[in-house]
């Protein structure tokens, strides 16, 4: 057997000189395996020799180059495609996010008129502090005319006690001068006057009573003081608004210096529009098809969003989704140039080496995904006990082009939080073209939508 | 003439092999010119009879092409050959539900033999050889592949690879040898 592996490394090319030699020593020594010897070589030779006799069904390779090559053509045309779409998705991805952008813009804006409504506030409130300015002012003449009138009445007590002994008139006189008429108002004037100088008009001697106005009657005696009675008519009336708007003067106020209201925008966004926040999740089944097929798949589309109310009424938000149907998509073969001999073909302005890729009249059903974001509009239109209609308008980017969607959704709520969907949705993209230039650019499927919807 | 292992510039041909994963058309050309024939008398080899040969190098390029993707920049020859054989190994295993077993375990011999000359001889003992020492045999004598690629293609250890190669020598010797005397004494 040693004879043998000596052998086969000389035949693989792989013997030493030492074995090469020991080999040949063995070879004169043994004629047998001389013999074996020379039957391997042989036999090696004939087998490496065999190969050049083989026919090589050459047409066959050529069938099956072109073949391969014809299919590489195809998927790079087919991944080209596929790539133009990515690009095209990205453009409007970019595109939706502009928009979303805006959005927000919008609702800053939004913000901003909420900031002009405090603005028309404060002013209003600005007035009626100065309102109130005027009514402390006012009250503090009220005390100067009390204060004059209790000194009026102090008079008047010492002229009453001094009826029955004739007070001289230089001592009224004295008196009259001494007080100090200068914060009373012309009928407080006049009607002191009236007091000090016509004493028997206003003092009866027969019982010493003296109509003076007290200062508890001041506020609801009409035509002793008018233009006192006017400011507590006016405060009066503003009272509970001049409490209110001084309450919101401070918030404006705090608001200015960010005590309660923080100036950071973000936070007042969310206080003034995004109240509630709402998860939606809906399944759909596609029943009318127009531009594509329905596809065999049991839920043809799945959309999720997420919503924040602007108002009772109206929500905004962003919503993503995918959805599947079956299209027809081209077939394509590789027409390859042949010999310019007998009924072969000649290709002109080939850019594949005398190849070109052309479509042919067949077509195929192919399962298509699409997957697409946006944003949406929704408005409740009905309500009704826990039953609520709303229509929802969605415009978003996919990745083979353009999508909108208007739903009609009817609503259920089962709990606070939890509320059960039903409704219709309508959706209309482009893309179709892309698979297959016969197909229509726009398409649109009608599909039944149940899910339901998360309040946070 | 077939290809010589000799002139196989590896990096040329594993430079082909990356460029026509990432779906260049003339790198498949080249590597499809370069290994047609190689790939063809192996099927031819291994299965023994044109039909099934064409229709399993046919389906060795086509697997080649869908799973280049698979290929990590190794030995693109012998990636290509692994693909080959296991395509080869498929074809057997259907053909074992109409063919007997012992027919399958000594190949399957040509069967228009007009006139049996050295040539067709060694190609009709070859056959007869069991299929793993007929591998063995074709990839090391006939392909010039080392005896590390045919461990690596047939998925064995190397000293497994030698034995295989040695004991299908052997058998042909066996078979051959008596045709050889014969035809050296004609001579």
């Amino acid at each position: 057997m040693k004879q043998h592996k000596l052998i086969f490394r000389y035949l693989d090319g792989e013997i030493t000189r030492e074995e090469d030699n020991l080999l040949r020593d063995m070879i004169n020594q043994d004629s047998e395996l001389k013999n074996d010897f020379q039957s391997f070589v042989e036999i090696d030779y004939e087998i490496q020799k065999a190969n050049d006799d083989i026919a090589y069904p050459e047409n066959f390779f050529n069938s099956v180059e072109k073949s391969i090559v014809s299919r590489m053509q195809e998927d790079a045309y087919l991944s080209n495609n596929k790539k133009n779409r990515k690009v095209v998705f990205f453009q409007y991805s970019i595109a939706a996010s502009i928009l979303i952008f805006f959005a927000l813009l919008l609702n800053i804006d939004h913000f901003g008129n909420q900031f002009t409504k405090l603005n028309k506030v404060y002013t209003a409130n600005q007035n009626s502090y100065m309102m109130n300015n005027q009514i402390t002012n006012s009250e503090q003449s009220k005390i100067n005319k009390i204060s004059a009138h209790n000194q009026i009445q102090s008079i008047v007590s010492v002229k009453e006690t001094n009826t029955n002994s004739n007070i001289q008139k230089g001592i009224d006189n004295t008196e009259k001068n001494n007080i100090d008429f200068s914060s009373l108002t012309q009928n407080e004037k006049t009607s002191s006057n009236e007091l000090l100088n016509e004493p028997n008009s206003s003092i009866s001697e027969s019982n010493h009573e003296i109509s003076v106005v007290q200062p508890s009657n001041i506020k609801n005696s009409p035509g002793q003081d008018l233009s006192l009675n006017n400011n507590n008519n006016n405060r009066n009336n503003k009272e509970y608004d001049n409490v209110q708007k001084v309450s919101l003067t401070n918030d404006y106020t705090n608001l200015l210096s960010g005590s309660k209201y923080s100036p950071n925008f973000n936070t007042n966004f969310s206080k003034v529009h995004l109240s509630v926040l709402e998860l939606n999740s809906f399944l759909g089944n596609d029943f009318v098809c127009f531009g594509v097929n329905k596809s065999t798949h049991l839920i043809n589309s799945f959309t999720q969003s997420v919503g924040a109310s602007i108002d009772n009424d109206s929500k905004i938000g962003l919503e993503t989704g995918y959805m599947n149907f079956s299209i027809s998509q081209d077939k394509y073969v590789t027409i390859n140039e042949g010999p310019l001999s007998g009924s072969t073909i000649k290709i002109e302005n080939s850019d594949n080496n005398g190849s070109i890729l052309i479509r042919t009249s067949g077509v195929s059903l192919a399962e298509q995904n699409l997957f697409w974001a946006g944003v949406f509009y929704e408005r409740n239109f009905l309500n009704y006990n826990n039953f609520t209609l709303s229509s929802r308008l969605s415009i978003g980017a996919s990745d083979i082009g353009f999508v909108s969607s208007l739903k009609f959704v009817s609503k259920y709520s089962i709990s606070k939080a939890i509320d059960i969907l039903i409704g219709a949705d309508a959706k209309m993209f482009t893309g179709g073209a892309t698979f297959s230039p016969a197909n229509s650019n726009v398409s649109s499927t009608i599909s039944l939508i149940y899910g339901m919807r998360i309040s946070l | 003439m077939g290809i010589s292992k000799k002139d196989i510039n590896h990096t040329k041909i594993n430079q082909a092999a990356l460029d026509f994963k990432k779906g260049d058309i003339q790198s498949f050309n080249y590597l499809f010119s370069y290994f047609k024939k190689a790939i063809y008398r192996f099927c031819l080899r291994i299965l023994g009879d044109e039909a099934s040969a064409q229709d399993a190098f046919q389906e060795t390029f086509i697997r080649v092409y869908e799973r280049i993707s698979t290929f990590n920049g190794g030995n693109f020859e012998s990636w290509l050959f692994i693909t080959a054989r296991n395509t080869c190994i498929n074809f057997i295993r259907k053909r074992k539900n109409t063919q007997a077993i012992t027919e399958l375990d000594y190949g399957f011999a040509p069967k228009n033999y007009l006139k049996i000359g050295m040539k067709e001889y060694i190609e009709l003992q070859l056959a007869k050889l069991p299929l793993s020492l007929r591998e063995a045999v074709v990839l090391r004598d006939m392909e010039d592949f080392s005896y590390k690629e045919i461990a690596e293609i047939l998925d064995i250890d190397l000293s497994l690879a030698k034995v295989r190669v040695h004991r299908a020598r052997l058998k042909l010797k066996e078979t051959l040898e008596p045709l050889m005397r014969e035809l050296n004494e004609t001579a």
